[in-house]
């Protein structure tokens, strides 16, 4: 395996779970102790504070300037701003965009979604689509958030056969409804089976499918043991395809150009 | 991949009936050996057969596959006999002399056909403490809707509380979460397994502080969940040695009563 790119993980604070390796510099020294070669970061305050921006602020200004770590920004489109939030944020180097749509309050199908993932587009960026970002069954009992249906996400990526999706915390079981998609890709972080990679390859193919680890709220190393197959289940060259290639394909090329 | 050795407390098999499926045992082999797992406990196929209040026949079947995986395996697996204690207390007492006395299980499996509390559980505890035998029992938080009669933490410290003189395994720490281990964290006779939901970054460091890594025994779920994944969970830990050893390895065998 010659890069592992990490394409899900956050720093900053989170409520309900006490994060241990949640600044830049203890993420980035905790991922590459385990071998990760770039890390697609969000801050995952600004899912819960009144306006992203607040925490898209905050990770410019902690990010390094060092290409290891791919700017995530989080989007409300139910805000009146988010338009020129986005602009900001291209212009301050972000490479995608991740939206929350449980926790914002809106569904896929409603029209201001895919105005945002015409303008993501148009600048090349990714549409991060957080699935969920803690098991549902183990949610505040004050904040149950439901998880974003499978069905709404395949159904918005139809509707959108140009853009690039990423769903990001998906279960094994809501894979089905993304199979065949060209353009939506899957991230292993909650992804689990008897035998996680085989099954999962068995469903998504082996071009669909991406490393993302959700740190710090998982221990890396369970979720890093997906990619550890027994002998002879996964070729080198799909494990290759896993660990780095397919996401270098889904945030497009010339990474080190935009920041 | 790994010399290490571990025991797995807490797995399934997926096919129903009483004969187990050759091609899953290959697989479960396979991996197995791939983690360095050398003991694996089973505990029944309980979403394989029967649901959530399997009749006697879906148990006497599904505890003769468990028999018939250790008789063919004997060196990987183990078996729990897996119960419901709403049937008729003669045939739950003579099961439990079928598999376990009889047939060399080591403990004892509860799911969600009764709640912990019922009263319904006292003739299986009190033939679990005559012949000191662990039992395992199912256990959860959730904030989305409970299964069938699925138990809590605080229900099974209450079955704790009134039988001192088992052992106790409350299943499923993440499911358990930091409430299920305050609830049992001061009952001695109370284990848990690092089984359930997702492998979130620092339960087991918590678990470990509440309990001691004396009480905190690894399971996978596995067929339902990954052997690599859980034990990550474990490996992954900021822990000593010495407690990840007992974790993965030192706890289950004296449950057991493993030999060298």
């Amino acid at each position: 395996m010659k890069s592992l790119i990490d394409t899900s993980v956050f720093v900053g604070n989170w409520p309900f779970q006490p994060l241990k390796e949640n600044t830049c510099a203890t993420l980035k020294r905790h991922l590459t102790s385990y071998g990760v070669t770039q890390a697609w970061v969000a801050n995952v305050e600004a899912v819960l504070l009144p306006d992203p921006m607040y925490g898209n602020e905050t990770l410019f200004t902690e990010l390094p300037s060092d290409p290891f770590f791919v700017p995530v920004v989080i989007i409300n489109p139910t805000l009146a701003t988010w338009r020129a939030d986005l602009q900001y944020c291209i212009a301050q180097g972000a490479r995608a965009v991740k939206i929350l749509p449980n926790y914002h309050q809106y569904t896929l199908d409603e029209p201001v979604v895919s105005e945002l993932v015409q303008a993501a587009h148009a600048d090349g960026l990714t549409l991060c689509v957080q699935m969920r970002i803690t098991d549902e069954r183990a949610h505040h009992p004050l904040m149950k958030v439901p998880c974003v249906p499978a069905a709404a996400l395949a159904a918005l990526a139809k509707q959108h056969p140009y853009a690039r999706f990423l769903a990001c915390a998906v279960f094994h079981a809501e894979l089905p409804r993304l199979a065949g998609i060209a353009n939506v890709w899957a991230e292993l972080s909650h992804v689990e089976s008897m035998e996680t990679l085989v099954t999962a390859l068995q469903v998504m193919g082996d071009d669909h499918l991406v490393f993302g680890s959700h740190s710090p709220f998982l221990y890396f190393k369970a979720v890093q043991a997906k990619l550890a197959c027994s002998p002879g289940t996964v070729s080198e060259q799909t494990l290759d395809k896993v660990s780095y290639a397919n996401a270098q394909t889904l945030l497009g090329s010339d990474l080190n150009n935009h920041r | 991949m790994s010399q290490a050795l571990y025991i797995d407390f807490h797995t399934h098999l997926s096919t129903p009936g009483p004969e187990p499926s050759g091609e899953e045992l290959a697989k479960a082999e396979r991996l197995a050996q791939t983690y360095g797992i050398v003991k694996i406990v089973l505990l029944g196929n309980v979403t394989a057969q029967g649901g959530p209040n399997p009749t006697t026949a879906d148990i006497k079947d599904l505890n003769t596959q468990t028999l018939a995986v250790m008789d063919k395996l004997p060196q990987l697996f183990t078996g729990f006999c897996y119960l419901n204690p709403s049937h008729p207390e003669e045939f739950n007492i003579a099961e439990i002399e079928r598999c376990v006395v009889t047939g060399g299980m080591k403990g004892i499996k509860l799911w969600i056909a009764v709640k912990a509390t019922d009263a319904r559980l006292d003739h299986i505890m009190a033939r679990a403490a005559e012949i000191g035998v662990p039992v395992l029992h199912h256990a959860w938080y959730k904030q989305t809707s409970y299964s069938y009669q699925e138990s809590n933490p605080a229900e099974i410290a209450h079955l704790a509380r009134r039988w001192p003189q088992v052992t106790l395994v409350t299943a499923h720490l993440s499911g358990c979460r930091e409430r299920g281990i305050t609830d049992i964290a001061e009952l001695p006779n109370v284990y848990i397994d690092t089984s359930g939901s997702q492998p979130d970054a620092g339960m087991v460091e918590y678990a470990v502080k509440r309990l001691g890594a004396e009480r905190i025994l690894y399971g996978s779920d596995w067929c339902l969940r990954d052997f690599g994944v859980q034990l990550g969970r474990v490996q992954g830990a900021s822990l000593s040695e010495a407690e990840r050893n007992l974790i993965l390895y030192g706890n289950a065998k004296r449950l057991l009563q493993l030999d060298e």
